[in-house]
């Protein structure tokens, strides 16, 4: 009876058609999306061929991103925003003076713009609705989902903040993708990297900074370890030519409006040093009136000196924690590893001449379109699994201001664990959960990243209670966390999920608001989309059913076709609620024997059966 | 309790064959991770997302030589928070003091001190695994026990080691 139910669906036909995916480089200082074409990916670019999105975001009525916004970067500093990354999932005491000042006082952080305050992760779903935006019109389709890349070195707050500027774009993200990661996977089609090679990927963005060792070979693809700086980039090495300027100068301090300008002019001069040993510096405008400078090769690669060897120490302390002495090659990432003094400063200290045959600019995104059309559904299951890692450890709060480390950094994802806390006092009826990330020993040097209270503890004596405090991290580096009491089973549970200023509603309200003149309406497009969801499981249980239905007992199987057969009706009706919560009642139902499944098809790899049969029915 | 050393189809024992467990691993995770399942439904992601959870747990504790070592004696039915919490001999205790005091001061030692204090450490604890192996593969529950209380003692101790190194550094 199930089996007819996919032939007017034609569910099968509708698995079987190539689906879009993107990946998308949401970078500092550029962005770009790419997509799969044939034996590769390439970058997608507007009507006038421009690759790069500049992550510049102009607030003047009409809200513009990229070129035309970096226009007005120095002649209206107020409304244009910046470099918006380095403000991801991050508080005011994390940010620099300099930061500071074109932050709204209030909370939440956000700039201070004509338009309003705007957050940082408002910012960033500009930039992302553009980039989707430029992706549609060019492929003429509309994208099934993305990956969006994130440094390496990113902690929970940092990619769920980026989590959500993605659902503020109404965007469906298949994964958040390491960007060394993503570099790598771009290198895994060059032929220079021999089977089994442990590559060192150097990622120097404009805001970041990312060092992964990973061991590539057939089928696999292995982050060993991850280290970095989300607070180091190009933007750095362009502050460091202001303050130079400054110096000579003998200015103590500019404005803002005069700072962001110089920093413009830096990024220019930084860049031109890049293909000639000196450069000379005139400042225009407000600053005419200073005296000409000469910045050579020698004195930038002096004050450059502190800031490459940061990036080096994180080399040799990452390699440490991969169990690494050296690595085969080395690859450049990110567009500030144009600048000769880096280039040079990583062959000298890898000892390597580094790897950079595919655009720096562009490799993050190429790798995340590769990704992109392997998790929305087109491989063959052939293709090189990617195993990525948490690249800081997660803890509780103890006595004392003291962290216990649960999850250690460089831990393979996706990750689950369980540990067990008790009261300390007689009679204790309530705990607070507090959870960090970071490698410090004390609370006050590692990032808080949620706090939640365990209530309704019965009163016991101190060491009865047994708390199981669960972690669960998933392939995007999120982090959920629950507590039980085990005795009386009390529980809380919490997605951390920090807001941005932004609650839930408050997106799902903007989001409504963005749409009034998309072509379906949210209502439609939400059972559209439950409909979908179904039939996905339907198909799916009833490929299991044939492949594996002896592993049910008769009553199994007929309680299960019996919630399918309910679910099956449901969809001939319009109603968007029922048919999810049939759906979730099923997908629920089926876990167990979908669990079943893969331990048989364990048992049989393991015991050297072949498992094409297996694999052919999923 | 779940068997890591049969999810991974390996005999228990102290000793491991880290070529094999690599390898195991790897070739369970292309069967269980929820990408090799991209395209399938909701329900076989998500089983397939928590056995690749249990995976990860269970390489976690087979290749780190503490953890396994627990892990043994949860086997026969040791309760290890149990454990943590017998006191180790005064003797063991004041000597990892003695030790642990070295390694607060580890930036101030000079070089040759510096190499003492990690040979001291480093020998202490390979002599303490081997102690442990010994017991466990004679059937001494009992006195392996004993010995993991100070094995993970000194886990601790060579951890703190590795960040005063890195400090240094």
């Amino acid at each position: 009876m199930l089996l007819q139910i996919s032939e007017p669906n034609s569910t099968e036909n509708v698995a079987r058609k190539r689906k879009r995916g993107l990946g998308i480089d949401l970078g500092t200082t550029n962005s770009l999306v790419a997509t799969k074409s044939e034996g590769g990916a390439d970058v997608i670019t507007d009507a006038s061929g421009a690759r790069l999105v500049p992550s510049v975001v102009n607030f003047t009525g009409v809200v513009t991103v990229g070129t035309s916004a970096l226009e007005s970067a120095v002649s209206d500093v107020r409304n244009t925003v910046v470099s918006a990354k380095r403000f991801m999932g991050r508080s005011r005491h994390d940010l620099n003076d300099q930061q500071l000042l074109g932050l709204t006082t209030s909370d939440p952080l956000a700039f201070d713009t004509d338009d309003g305050p705007k957050t940082p992760v408002e910012v960033s779903s500009e930039i992302l609705r553009s980039l989707a935006a430029r992706a549609r019109q060019s492929l003429d389709e509309t994208e099934d989902g993305v990956v969006i890349t994130v440094p390496a070195y990113f902690d929970d707050r940092q990619r769920q903040a980026t989590r959500q500027a993605a659902e503020l774009a109404d965007l469906n993200v298949l994964r958040l993708l390491n960007e060394p990661t993503a570099a790598a996977i771009a290198y895994g089609l060059d032929e220079t990297i021999a089977e089994s090679s442990v590559v060192a990927v150097y990622d120097l963005g404009g805001g970041t900074f990312d060092i992964s060792i990973l061991r590539m070979e057939r089928g696999l693809l292995r982050v060993l370890a991850t280290g970095g700086d989300t607070a180091l980039g190009g933007d750095d090495f362009d502050e460091i030519i202001v303050r130079w300027m400054l110096d000579q100068w003998g200015l103590d301090s500019v404005t803002r409006d005069q700072h962001r300008q110089l920093a413009m002019m830096a990024r220019a001069v930084k860049e031109q040093l890049s293909e000639s040993p000196e450069v000379s510096i005139v400042a225009t405008g407000e600053l005419a009136h200073l005296d000409d400078l000469l910045l050579t090769r020698e004195t930038f690669t002096l004050l450059a000196e502190m800031l490459i060897q940061r990036t080096l120490k994180a080399c040799d302390q990452t390699l440490d924690d991969a169990g690494r002495s050296e690595v085969a090659h080395v690859v450049l990432v990110g567009g500030s590893t144009r600048m000769p003094i880096i280039r040079e400063a990583v062959a000298k200290h890898f000892n390597l001449e580094p790897l950079c045959s595919i655009n720096p600019d562009e490799v993050v995104a190429l790798g995340a379109a590769l990704q992109a059309d392997i998790l929305v559904g087109n491989g063959d299951g052939d293709e090189a699994l990617l195993l990525d890692v948490i690249p800081l450890s997660l803890g509780l709060e103890t006595y004392g201001g003291l962290i216990e480390k649960i999850i250690p950094r460089n831990a393979v994802l996706p990750l689950a664990k369980a540990q067990e806390f008790t009261t300390a006092k007689d009679g204790q009826t309530g705990l607070v959960v507090h959870v960090l990330q970071g490698e410090r020993e004390r609370v006050e040097d590692c990032r808080s990243l949620a706090r939640f209270e365990l209530n309704g503890i019965p009163p016991m004596v101190a060491g009865a209670a047994r708390i199981l405090v669960t972690f669960k991290v998933d392939a995007d580096g999120l982090l959920e966390v629950s507590a039980r009491e085990e005795i009386t089973g009390t529980e809380a549970a919490l997605v951390v999920k920090p807001s941005f200023g932004l609650s839930d509603d408050e997106v799902a309200s903007m989001l409504r608001a963005s749409q009034t003149n998309a072509a379906e309406d949210m209502q439609a497009r939400q059972l559209r989309e439950a409909k979908v969801e179904a039939e996905s499981l339907l198909h799916g249980l009833i490929g299991a059913l044939e492949a594996d239905g002896d592993l049910l007992s008769d009553e199994e199987r007929a309680a299960l076709e019996t919630e399918a057969s309910g679910l099956v009706q449901a969809l001939a009706s319009d109603d968007t609620e029922f048919i999810r919560a049939l759906t979730d009642q099923l997908g629920q139902a089926s876990l167990a024997f979908a669990e079943r499944r893969m331990d048989r098809s364990i048992k049989s790899a393991l015991s050297g059966v072949a498992v094409s049969e297996l694999d052919s029915a999923d | 309790m779940a068997n890591y050393f049969q999810s991974f189809d390996l005999t228990p024992s102290f000793a491991l064959d880290e070529a094999a467990l690599e390898a195991r691993y790897e070739q369970l995770m292309v069967l269980c991770h929820p990408d090799k399942f991209a395209g399938a439904a909701t329900f076989e992601q998500r089983a397939a997302a928590k056995r690749a959870a249990d995976i990860n747990e269970a390489y976690g504790v087979l290749g780190h030589a503490v953890r396994r070592a627990g892990h043994l004696l949860e086997l026969h039915g040791i309760d290890l928070q149990e454990l943590e919490r017998q006191p180790a001999s005064p003797e063991f205790l004041f000597e990892q003091m003695m030790l642990r005091e070295r390694v607060q001061d580890f930036e101030s030692l000079s070089g040759p001190n510096a190499s003492a204090l990690i040979s001291d450490i480093e020998s202490a604890y390979s002599e303490t695994q081997n102690a442990f192996a010994d017991h466990y593969d004679r059937g001494d529950i009992t006195g392996a026990c004993a010995k993991w209380v100070e094995f993970h003692f000194q886990q601790k101790l060579l951890d703190e080691l590795v960040r005063a190194q890195r400090q240094v550094v």
